[in-house]
């Protein structure tokens, strides 16, 4: 398993990673989850041994890396576009880890085949990355990463540069070939579906540290504060008198504090709550509609395709318990 | 109005771009075939059909003699190794000019580019200064010798290599070799199987410009090598001008042209893989670690390799019977100084920088020209193999012997309907034609990377052709223009292959009087042409800094 501890990276005179401790147990799926320079990229590479430790440790199965260079480490590192090597044919590139361990030819064949099964593209070996589709790239990549059965996989925003649908359905697919293949991975992104799709842990980083970290669902049902909450889609935050209000509807014990996802509120002719509607948007499976809410404000709901709401509707509206939490 | 009326006035305008565009191309066609293809038809079939009849004979009998088989296999072997030692020196220049970041690193990197843009004579009159018994390196006994004109060669094309590479190291993503070094690799592993590779592009392109260059080198070869050691270039010199012997220039001439052709088409089919192949990243440098000492220190060797000839040339030109001073750069000024010299050479430097300039005008507006029509991508295949064989033919002054090119105007150009023998238009013409290819090659690379649809957008914002090319394609352009522009005035500058034949006697460029001094004996004459040297170096150098400061990635590339 690997053990980060006390971590801690500078660049000058700003910390790029500050002190952060984090533990993945082996087999399992940790999502570093945060904004664009928030330092995770930095300490994803700490951890491969690419950056320099101004402070902490980094173990695996109780191995203390410190002077372990990078290429001694048995990782493997996938980044978001790829970095396949371009004067190879895929399957040169998914061999090359194992020609680098001096695998036998047959037995590099053999594996090459069976892995371009797993990601999903039997029968690319003899292609050129350049004649590959973003998706397949990725898929390569992640094939070469595999290969020689890395103990530790590090991820650096792997589907990040791929469009919406692509994205979520290879997402799914990586989590089916983790879980399968038993692979520890670390995974550094700042897509919260994507890190909840993948991940069995979530660690929330902001600033360079680590705010919060654990079970999937446990982060995304419980953020510990208010910037956790926005970052993980919780759209609205109040508190006091509203807060109240909220809670009640939800039956869920009071508290001074709520964040709500959209998802959070439903106009519903049975809701405890009236609303006025402000504004209304079509998608293609409900209404999105700003409400407002009385004795609480304005609110993001949806409205499912029933009845067609105007502005100025007066509706009933229910607090989904699953999607508000007190903070 | 109707349909038909708008498809015809659409044809009536594409008509009239292609009009606009095929006079574009026609002017310096013109230029070229008067001043280039017709003094080197001219010269060579003085060579071939000397009674006015093929003389097949002739082939066989220059290139059986011994000589011609020595000049040849010097010319190859040195022009190899050359390179291959250009290429060993250079690559981890270029690592650490292009991807570590240090304090000074602007200043070494245009250090390593001056040698290239340094008269081919001043690098002659370094080496030997540096290597002649009396230098600081004369105990070795080189002087003479082949081996200073290898390392002449790499001191001159080293830049070559540092900023071919370099330029295209710089643009790799170096996530890609952590990628190798994450699955296992090791440095040497990644180096060989990752980087190697991406880099093979510009390493090859480099490797043959350097081989060209080298093999077409003459100013070089004729300072150091004397009678001695002769390559292809040098040989054809000696055959026009002490035996009159244009038979054997003539074959020599078309031989040196038929290897030159073979060794721009390798280098243009690199140089389409290679743009194809660059996406850049930013600026992927890096501060030094500790294992990058050794590279570090091989760098500092070689740095000091090429800053030695020159620190030397300063302090020799300082250098007077009476101790230390400014004794030989006085002299420059004085017309009576030297019985070698018809004129001072402060007056010659001002004949150098006339030249230049018109020379620099003519090669700028002829080379804009050329770099329009060449960078168009046309659709149709046909099209598309005549601006492929336009943009080749605008390179061939490159490899032609300026020797050749410099005796053919004497031959051709000497009776009506264009006599020039006389006129001072000649000098600056050869000069620009051997600095067009420059600035073709800085221009078209610019040119090429403008993404067409900008123009298209431009054009259906209600732009004309030529409003839409104003508005997208100048900005981009304005730089590189400089560059060029400086480029070539640096390179006029500093020609001599064909101002060695065409300069009147009255009126001589420096390089020439730097020729005459070397090679008349005398202590005074030698300070003087040191002294000389240093001021076309400072001439050149000024130029090519001001160049580097435009930031241009492309200068000159090939």
């Amino acid at each position: 398993m690997l053990l980060v501890k006390d971590l801690t990276v500078r660049f000058g005179e700003t910390v790029a990673v500050d002190d952060v401790t984090l533990e993945l147990p082996r087999g399992q799926v940790l999502a570093v989850l945060g904004p664009s320079g928030c330092g995770k990229s930095t300490l994803l590479r700490a951890i491969a041994g690419l950056e320099h430790l101004d402070d902490g440790t980094v173990s695996v199965d109780g191995q203390d890396l410190a002077g372990v260079p990078t290429h001694k480490r048995g990782f493997a590192l996938m980044f978001q576009d790829g970095q396949l090597f371009q004067h190879l044919s895929v399957g040169d590139n998914i061999a090359y880890p194992l020609r680098l361990r001096g695998v036998p030819a047959a037995r590099r064949r053999a594996r090459v085949t069976e892995l371009l099964e797993l990601v999903g593209l039997p029968g690319y070996a003899d292609r050129r990355p350049a004649t590959l589709s973003g998706g397949e790239q990725q898929r390569v990549a992640l094939a070469r990463s595999l290969a020689a059965e890395p103990r530790l996989l590090l991820l650096d925003e792997p589907l990040s540069a791929l469009d919406r649908s692509l994205r979520e359905r290879l997402a799914a697919d990586l989590r089916e070939i983790l879980v399968a293949t038993g692979t520890t991975a670390l995974f550094v992104t700042h897509d919260h579906d994507e890190a909840f799709t993948i991940a069995d842990q979530v660690a929330v980083m902001f600033r360079g540290r680590v705010v919060q970290q654990g079970p999937t669902l446990e982060v995304w049902r419980s953020p510990v504060d208010e910037e956790v909450a926005r970052f993980l889609g919780y759209r609205r935050v109040f508190t006091g008198d509203a807060a109240r209000v909220l809670l009640r509807a939800a039956g869920l014990p009071e508290a001074d504090r709520v964040a709500l996802r959209r998802s959070g509120v439903w106009v519903d002719s049975d809701g405890p709550l009236w609303a006025t509607v402000r504004h209304t948007v079509a998608v293609a499976d409900a209404q999105r509609v700003t409400l407002e809410v009385d004795g609480v404000g304005e609110l993001d709901g949806l409205a499912n395709q029933s009845r067609h709401l105007d502005p100025g509707d007066r509706v009933r509206v229910m607090v989904d318990r699953y999607n508000i939490v007190a903070l | 109005m109707g349909p038909a009326v708008g498809r015809h006035r659409h044809r009536l305008s594409v008509l009239g771009t292609r009009a606009g565009l095929t006079l574009v191309a026609l002017v310096p066609l013109a230029f070229l075939a008067v001043f280039f293809a017709w003094p080197v038809l001219g010269m060579l079939t003085r060579g071939f059909l000397p009674e006015g009849e093929l003389d097949p004979s002739a082939v066989g009998d220059v290139l059986g003699r011994e000589r011609t088989l020595r000049v040849l296999v010097f010319t190859v072997v040195m022009a190899a190794a050359g390179s291959a030692l250009s290429l060993l020196l250079g690559l981890p220049l270029a690592y650490v000019l292009y991807r570590l970041r240090f304090p000074g690193r602007g200043l070494a990197r245009a250090v390593v580019v001056m040698p290239f843009v340094l008269p081919t004579v001043v690098v002659g009159v370094m080496f030997r200064s540096l290597l002649a018994p009396s230098g600081p390196l004369g105990f070795l006994g080189l002087d003479g010798h082949w081996l200073p004109i290898l390392l002449a060669f790499v001191f001159f094309n080293l830049g070559v290599v540092v900023r071919t590479v370099g330029g295209m190291w710089e643009g790799l993503d170096p996530r890609r070799e952590e990628s190798a070094a994450v699955l296992g690799a090791t440095p040497w592993q990644v180096w060989r199987t990752v980087t190697l590779p991406a880099l093979a592009p510009a390493i090859v392109s480099a490797g043959t410009l350097v081989f060209l260059f080298c093999s077409t080198a003459f100013g070089v070869v004729l300072t150091l090598g004397g009678l001695r050691y002769g390559t292809i270039e040098s040989e054809i010199y000696l055959l026009t001008t002490a035996f009159l012997d244009l038979r054997g220039a003539a074959v020599l001439s078309v031989l040196q042209l038929l290897a030159v052709v073979a060794m721009l088409a390798v280098a243009s089919r690199t140089r389409a893989r290679r743009e194809q192949a660059l996406r850049r990243v930013g600026d992927a440098a890096r501060h030094p670690r500790r294992g990058d000492i050794p590279v570090l220190v091989v760098s500092g060797l070689v740095l000091a390799f090429v800053l030695a000839p020159v620190a030397n040339l300063v302090w020799r030109s300082l250098a007077t019977p009476s101790g230390l001073g400014l004794g030989n750069y006085r002299a420059l000024t004085d017309p009576g100084a030297t019985p070698a010299l018809r004129v001072s050479v402060t007056e010659a430097v001002g004949n150098s920088l006339r030249t230049a300039v018109d020379a620099t005008l003519l090669a700028v507006v002829l080379g804009v020209c050329v770099a329009v029509v060449v960078s168009r991508r046309p659709r149709r295949p046909w099209a598309r193999r005549l601006v492929s064989g336009l943009d080749g033919a605008f390179m061939l002054p490159l490899g032609i012997s300026a020797v050749t090119v410099g005796f053919g105007f004497l031959i051709t150009l000497d009776r009506p309907p264009l006599d020039l023998r006389t006129s001072p238009v000649l000098v600056p013409i050869a000069q620009a034609i051997v600095a067009l290819p420059l600035v073709v090659r800085t221009l078209t690379p610019v040119l090429r990377s403008v993404d067409p649809r900008l123009r298209q957008a431009a054009a259906a914002l209600g732009a004309n052709p030529l409003r839409a090319a104003w508005t997208v394609e100048a900005p981009v352009v304005r730089r590189p223009l400089l560059a060029a522009t400086g480029f070539a005035f640096a390179v006029s500058l500093g020609e001599f292959g064909a101002t060695a034949f065409l300069a009147r006697p009255d009126r001589p460029t420096v390089p020439v009087i730097i020729y005459q001094l070397v090679s008349r004996p005398g202590a005074e004459n030698l300070g003087m042409a040191l002294a000389a040297s240093v001021v076309l170096s400072v001439l050149t150098v000024t130029v090519m800094a001001l160049v580097e400061r435009l930031r241009v990635g492309s200068v000159g590339t090939f």
